[in-house]
Parts: C-alpha cells; structure tokens; sequence
C-alpha cells in the first residue's frame, strides 16, 4: 500500500469501517512511513478531541415532563385502539 | 382498529421496554439537530409517538434504535429543517481538504499539535461549531461522533447512498475542523501560522 491508497482509507480507518486486510495493510504502512502515521495519529486525535467534546456537552435537562407528555399521548392511542 | 385490552397491554408494554430507554439519546441527537430545547422535546415526541403507532412494523429482535433514529431522523429532514435557519452558505468544494493538516504542518510542536490548538476550546465552542455546520453534514456527523452509528447504519437512518454518507462525513469532519481552527485563532488561542 503507498501513501496515496493509505490516505484515502483514512477515515474509514478511524471509524473502523476498514476490511481486516485493509487495516493489516495501512499498519504495515504506518509502520514505515513516518509522514502518513503523523497524519493519521493527528485525524485520529483531533476525532477523538470532537467526540469528546461533544459528549460532554450533554445537557441535564429533565425529561420527566416531556415523558409525561408521550405517556399521555400513547394512552390516547391505546383507547382509540380499543 | 379494534384490539383487545390484553394485545394493547402487551404492545404498550414491549413498546416501553424496548423504545422508551432510547429516549435519552434521542433528545440528545434531536437537541444537536434543531438547535434549540423546545423544538428538541417537539421532535422527540413526535417521533415516539409515530414510532408507537407503528410498532406493529417493528421487527422485533432487530435494531430498535436504528429504527427510532431513522423516525426521528426522517422528521427531522421533511418537517424541521427549514425552520431551523441555516448560516450563511458555505462552499464546501472550496475548502482544501488538507487545509487544517497543513496549517498544523507547520508547527513547531508536531508531538502533540492538538494539545496547541485546541486545549482552550471550550465544550460550548464545539457544540457552536457543531451547529454552524450546513444541516446535510451535521446530521451525519452528529449520528457518527454521538452516536456512534455505523456507515451503513447512517445510510439508513437519514436514507442516503454510503457513498453520500462517507463523503459528507469527510467533508463535514473538514468543516468542523476549520470552523475550530479560526475560532481558535480569532479568540486568541492559538497564533495564525500563515
């Protein structure tokens, strides 16, 4: 694999969407090519960065009152049901 | 359509087991999708109770959570996205796909580049920059990175070729890169290398 087919499979790799042989072949090359393992430990941790922020940025809002809402509303199918 | 009390029972309590703990992730994704509290809770609700009137279509055994996503999903793209007021038109084309790589390139520092640049953004910086993505690539890049969906799975859930999905990953994940990158540099950050 050269660094042109490596780069193309970059986010598949980071997503682990790549075929296993695929994933043998882009470590092979990582492992001798020091420009394309810098760009992929960057994608990889700039991926890692986002979704780390964007699961802490989860918001606490109660849900109990929207539950309570849907609970009401399934009742109103489940006697139309009847 | 008349059932009996017990057939209604049993829905309404397979419908509770199985649909209703996803409701978490559901608001989590609708709230990332239309921005805002009020229209978030509208959505989910709307997509429950859709999805309750049609368990009878659920498959039982397969992904339960795929297949609210893809309700929810679905309401969100014909109902809400319009109303959700997109910034202003970005031209994907033009953004250089190495443009981030590049700039980062360049620095002194390539051990550990993101610890430079992005060690100030803040959790509401991202969730910004999340936002101002164009709708198309938010919604992709919102069910990859929070929920962690698979390409195929995407392609379902928003009804798209895997090839559309892959490339408006791509492309969104350039986006979102450079959305943080020149915040970063216009709040101070980090210095503008050019």
């Amino acid at each position: 694999m050269d660094c042109q087919e490596a780069l193309e499979l970059l986010y598949d790799y980071i997503d682990k969407e790549v075929s296993d042989i695929d994933e043998k072949q882009i470590k092979e090359h990582l492992s001798k090519c020091k420009d394309c393992f810098k760009m992929f430990k960057l994608e990889n941790n700039i991926n890692d960065f986002i979704e780390t922020k964007l699961k802490n940025d989860n918001p606490l809002a109660s849900l109990g009152d929207l539950k309570n809402r849907i609970m009401t509303k399934m009742d109103e199918i489940d006697s139309q049901s009847c | 359509m008349a059932l009996g009390k017990e057939t209604i029972q049993l829905k309404r309590k397979s419908f509770e087991n199985e649909a209703l703990p996803h409701m978490d992730a559901l608001f989590r994704t609708a709230l990332r999708m239309t921005k805002n509290d009020k229209d978030a809770e509208d959505l989910v609700q709307e997509a429950i109770v859709k999805a309750y009137r049609f368990w009878d279509k659920f498959e039982p055994g397969s992904n339960c959570r795929a297949w609210l996503f893809k309700i929810m999903t679905n309401i969100f793209i014909n109902e809400y996205r319009s109303k959700s007021r997109s910034p202003v038109a970005v031209n994907v084309d033009e953004i250089d796909d190495n443009f981030l790589i590049g700039q980062l390139a360049s620095d002194v520092n390539m051990e550990d580049p993101e610890k430079q640049l992005f060690a100030k953004v803040f959790d509401d910086d991202v969730k910004k920059a999340i936002e101002n993505l164009p709708d198309d690539f938010r919604v992709v890049i919102i069910l990859s990175f929070l929920e962690g969906f698979s390409y195929q799975e995407i392609a379902e859930i928003a009804d798209l070729q895997l090839g559309t999905v892959k490339s408006r990953l791509h492309r969104g994940r350039k986006l979102l890169q450079k959305e943080l990158y020149d915040y970063a540099i216009k709040n101070g950050y980090i210095k503008d290398l050019k």
